[in-house]
């Protein structure tokens, strides 16, 4: 037990409470076909509509399909439309934020406008404009979700890079005839990197939260892929004869968006240098 | 590359940097620039710890950092040259004066607990000048840092170069990034009031060092500070610098033993004494005059308690003995 003694709860106990939750909802979708107790596009006549018992753990939908091998099913679009949605908005954000700080002036002007002109649109709204144009798919899902981070990581990394282009520590730098290629990469953008992923922590549960969006009005995965969006569409239909089928999506959806906002802040404390030693 | 430096000094050192005629500007919309610094000569010999002293707003801070390019914006130099080793320095091209800076003049910045950063381990800042202006390969460096963190006297060096920044105390910082100014060994270091974030034992400590290095190195200093008890006790020779201008300088022993120009005068009233213990602290009546205000004659003139008439002339900086030099009438 001494080890527990030595940890430094204060600065990785969020996150430790946090992995369960988050190695769950990973696990799941890695392992999917390996934990799902039935396949999920099998159809079953003679199950239609049932509630949880211990052949079906938590129940079937109106097709008699198997709701938790679904709900595993669905975690894998989940998880990968998150990442590749948060790659892609921190790695494009990040890059306008570090040029827009760099340059300034009219580079800046420019870069952080377009970036305004993103951010006035509802997420959502924005969301469902690119998808009506890019057509109904998951690739266009992480596509259109990834663009709609771009302006939050490129305000957060400019915000960032000017405070550390003020420090003293760079002025330091410069003296000591560090070349600006270098200051960028070495001075500057460890800075960045902690506040870039709290925030992707934070980006990527609202990115599964948006995912579930699209999925739910149908332009995200198509029917009869299983997406917690579209199966709690599905539920809303026999919402008072089947309730599980809308709530069993819900509920897995709710622990990964709570687990990954809580992770963020968590990575926060880990990261904090002030918090380190 | 020495051969355009030429001999001089009282004690035979060569001149290893030389300002002439230093104008520094402000630039300002619709007005005509506001001169910063007002025809700044000054000399550096090798082996020398130079003083510049002055109030807050004087000026030295801004002449230093011309020196290695790193003005704010809109501040610039106008006129004057800065002979470094056979080269000016202001005409070097960014390139040149990249290489320039750290390896043959480096600067001890001012705020020592902000000027390293707090995501990088201090031994790989120590030995960032080293990996910049050299190819030698990173164990040679390493060892390179661990042996100039113990030569600024850090307790532990090779442990303690795998520390953040904030583990690290205030002088203990101020001592790492000496050892960074350092660790190229460059010719000339400025040390831009090294001191001043530090408290009083932690100051005594660094100034024994720079005496020290210098010592050990051979390495000249230009050392800024507006405190008088910490020059007079480090440099050679001092020059006295208000509202943009130098108002006197020369050998340590004469500008302290026989202060000449009134400024001089009264900043060594206003510094505050152990003994003697008056009642109250003496000040310097009145403020430094901002560079956008025109001033004929002395700009001293307002708060001189010796103003006479011919004060409203400008005074020309003249010797007064061997290698003091003041600009006042009354000298």
């Amino acid at each position: 037990m001494t080890i527990l003694r030595r940890v430094n709860w204060r600065r990785y106990g969020l996150v430790v409470a946090t992995l369960p939750a988050v190695l769950l909802v990973f696990l799941a979708s890695a392992f999917a076909p390996v934990i799902s107790p039935y396949d999920p596009y099998a159809l079953d006549v003679l199950v239609m509509l049932e509630g949880p018992s211990a052949g079906h753990l938590l129940g079937t939908d109106e097709l008699g399909r198997d709701i938790l091998s679904r709900v595993i099913q669905a975690s894998r679009t989940s998880i990968v439309v998150g990442l590749v949605a948060v790659l892609i908005g921190a790695s494009g954000g990040t890059l306008i934020g570090m040029l827009a700080a760099w340059f300034g002036g009219a580079v800046d002007a420019v870069l952080m406008r377009f970036m305004d002109i993103v951010f006035c649109f509802p997420a959502i709204l924005l969301a469902v404009i690119l998808m009506a144009n890019l057509g109904t798919s998951v690739l266009n899902a992480m596509l259109a979700i990834g663009i709609i981070f771009i302006p939050g990581f490129a305000r957060l990394t400019r915000a960032v890079a000017q405070t550390v282009q003020r420090q003293p520590f760079l002025e330091a730098a410069i003296c000591l005839g560090v070349p600006g290629r270098r200051i960028v990469t070495r001075e500057i953008l460890p800075n960045v990197i902690g506040p870039v992923l709290v925030e992707a922590a934070v980006a990527f549960s609202y990115a599964v939260l948006l995912e579930s969006a699209l999925s739910f009005l149908g332009l995200g995965a198509q029917p009869p892929e299983p997406s917690w969006g579209n199966m709690i569409n599905t539920g809303r239909g026999f919402i008072d004869q089947a309730p599980w089928i809308s709530l069993a999506p819900g509920a897995a959806l709710f622990l990964t968006v709570f687990s990954f906002n809580l992770l963020g802040d968590g990575l926060r404390d880990v990261l904090d240098p002030k918090l380190r030693g | 590359m020495a051969e355009a430096a030429k001999p001089s000094g009282r004690d035979g050192g060569r001149t290893l940097l030389a300002v002439e005629g230093l104008q520094i500007e402000l630039e300002r919309r619709a007005q005509p620039p506001a001169p910063i610094a007002r025809n700044v000569s000054l000399r550096v010999d090798e082996g020398e710890i130079v003083g510049l002293i002055g109030e807050s707003g004087s000026g030295k801070t801004v002449t230093a950092k011309s020196l290695i390019g790193l003005l704010p914006d809109r501040i610039r130099v106008a006129a004057g040259r800065a002979m470094y080793r056979g080269r000016d320095l202001f005409a070097l091209t960014p390139q040149q004066m990249r290489a320039v800076r750290g390896a043959e003049i480096s600067l001890i910045p001012q705020d020592a607990l902000h000027a390293l950063n707090p995501v990088q381990v201090i031994g790989r800042q120590v030995g960032e000048p080293v990996e910049v202006h050299t190819n030698r390969p990173a164990a040679d460096i390493r060892d390179l840092v661990v042996r100039l963190l113990e030569r600024v006297r850090t307790p532990d060096p090779r442990a303690r170069a795998g520390d953040y920044p904030h583990q690290f105390s205030g002088g203990m910082q101020q001592r790492a990034l000496t050892a960074m100014a350092l660790s190229m060994e460059p010719p000339l270091i400025l040390a831009d009031e090294p001191t001043t974030a530090l408290d009083v034992t932690i100051q005594a400590e660094i100034i024994a060092l720079i005496r020290d290095l210098r010592a050990q190195t051979g390495a000249s200093f230009l050392f800024i500070s507006h405190d008088l008890g910490l020059v007079s006790s480090l440099c050679d020779r001092i020059y006295v610098m208000y509202a943009g201008e130098i108002v006197e300088s020369g050998a340590r022993d004469g500008i302290f033993g026989r202060p000449r120009h009134p400024y001089t005068h009264a900043l060594m009233g206003a510094a505050p004494r152990l003994l003697g213990n008056p009642e109250r602290l003496s000040t310097i009546p009145g403020r430094i005059p901002q560079p956008s205000e025109e001033m004929a004659g002395c700009r001293f003139r307002d708060r001189c308690p010796r103003v006479e008439s011919r004060c409203a002339a400008p005074p020309a900086l003249r010797e007064v003995a061997e290698g003091h030099a003041v600009r006042c009438w009354l000298a």
